[in-house]
């Protein structure tokens, strides 16, 4: 572990078997931990700690496409899973002494039990009473959090540090968490070369991006930004068709997100200087972890243009000067749009779409501000 | 369709793919009785009423009535700041 804050984000850690990371977090009963992976290996083992093979484990690995070994303060065991989780896709995996979920989806997970000694969580093998397991992942982690008592305490992303050393760096503690093990971890930029990522690109209200693509029914945004000011009747993202065609995100007349998709409608809550995460399943608006609905519909409908960023298609508006630091679009599970803010090798700010691996830039006036 | 009623404007659906958290209890795989004991009434959907595209739009608002909580419809007129094109 080393302190400091300068690296450069990767798309993902990859293992080939003799690499792990100590997390420096130490079992007990309040802890949830929440791992983005892949892999395609069976029986290797993901993240855990645990005082004996039967006793203590905070444990999940040697899956296998219908199985994965769990446990939660009881003992390690082969427990059935609904997903497979080694066919190579990305999948989430959560557990907590009240949940294990894996892509959202409730998983069986008998005989929780207390934990008596407490160990350090590894992550890509088990620490087993402080020997390393070595049966270790072979696959990729793209983030790994952990939360006490529903507080974040690790919130680790894969990353080069400043020596270009792949590593994890937890945002939490600003702290970099390497390799233990034994030759390098693998990883992928997520940006061609002639790309630099950045933390954010923000608009000052009259720039905007042409997402090259209409909206849907089975559309679904999530993307994090940060008003810089509070603005009302403001345009955010989307566009907006009335109750045709509407897919949005608007700072209404009051100040309130209002969200459209179909129908639109002023949500409860009040635009602020804050970070917000904003996802939606279909008529269901996520805004920080509160939920606001719209009408349910049945039916197809289609932005009658198509969306954009820091601006709505289908008037005039003025844009609410904003931060964004990601935006990722799909319809229903695919992955159509997965932009990450970057300057070009001229240092024009705009967002690079990792999907299509076009870069956009401002089609608005003025240009956007970066950091 | 079971839904809780959050306010006027808002309302939240039963989802069978979450657990389901009321008072002290968690419910996995919740069934309709998990999520009535938790609250959750049926949603009666009232029509659309006739309205002018052109000049106005229909927004939801929700009652909770007895068992049930009803989807009716406000007319309003767009604000010149969000008319639109098409």
């Amino acid at each position: 572990m080393s302190s400091g804050e300068k690296y450069t984000p990767v798309k993902y850690l990859e293992s080939t078997g003799t690499q792990h990371i100590n997390t420096e977090v130490k079992t007990k009963q309040s802890l949830k931990i929440e791992c983005i992976f892949s892999g395609d290996q069976i029986s290797t083992l993901l993240f855990g700690a645990r005082k004996t093979a039967s006793l203590d484990g905070l444990a999940w690995g040697f899956n296998n496409t219908a199985y994965a070994f769990s446990g939660f303060g009881g003992s390690t065991q082969q427990n059935n899973t609904t997903v497979n989780t080694v066919d190579g896709k990305k999948h989430t995996v959560v557990l907590s002494n009240e949940v294990y979920t894996i892509d959202g989806v409730n998983q069986i997970l008998p005989n929780r039990g207390t934990f008596s000694d407490f160990y350090d969580i590894y992550l890509f093998t088990w620490n087993n009473a402080n020997v390393v397991d070595t049966r270790k992942f072979k696959g990729k982690v793209y983030n790994f959090k952990i939360y006490d008592n529903n507080v974040l305490i690790r919130d680790m992303i894969p990353v080069l540090d400043k020596n270009n050393i792949a590593c994890m760096y937890d945002k939490v503690n600003k702290e970099f968490y390497y390799n233990q093990g034994t030759g390098e971890f693998l990883y992928e930029y997520p940006l061609p070369s002639e790309y630099q990522q950045v933390e954010y690109i923000e608009s000052t209200g009259t720039q905007y991006i042409d997402l090259g693509i209409r909206g849907n029914q089975d559309s679904r945004i999530d993307l994090k930004i940060q008003p810089t000011s509070v603005q009302a009747k403001a345009a955010i993202f989307g566009h907006f068709g009335g109750n045709y065609s509407s897919y949005y995100l608007y700072s209404s007349g009051s100040g309130k997100f209002q969200v459209g998709y179909k129908y639109f409608s002023d949500s409860d809550i009040a635009i602020e200087t804050i970070i917000y995460n904003i996802s939606n399943e279909k008529n269901i608006f996520n805004i920080n972890g509160y939920e606001y609905s719209l009408p349910s519909i049945t039916g197809n409908f289609e932005t009658g243009s198509n969306l954009l960023l820091f601006n709505i298609s289908g008037g005039n508006y003025t844009g609410l000067p904003m931060k964004l630091y990601s935006f990722k679009l799909y319809n229903n599970t695919d992955l159509i749009r997965d932009c990450i803010p970057a300057i070009d090798s001229s240092g024009r700010p705009g967002l690079y779409d990792t999907v299509t691996k076009e870069f956009y830039t401002n089609q608005g006036t003025g240009e956007f501000l970066y950091e | 369709m079971l839904v809780k009623f959050i306010n006027e404007n808002n309302i939240k659906y039963a989802n069978r793919k979450n657990i389901l958290m009321f008072e002290d209890k968690q419910v996995i795989n919740p069934r309709d009785e998990d999520f009535i004991e938790a609250g959750y009434k049926i949603l009666e959907i009232k029509k659309e009423p006739i309205y002018n595209p052109d000049t106005e739009y229909l927004t939801p608002v929700y009652e909770e009535q007895g068992n049930i909580i009803i989807q009716n419809w406000i007319i309003s007129e767009y604000e010149e700041e969000l008319n639109y094109e098409n």
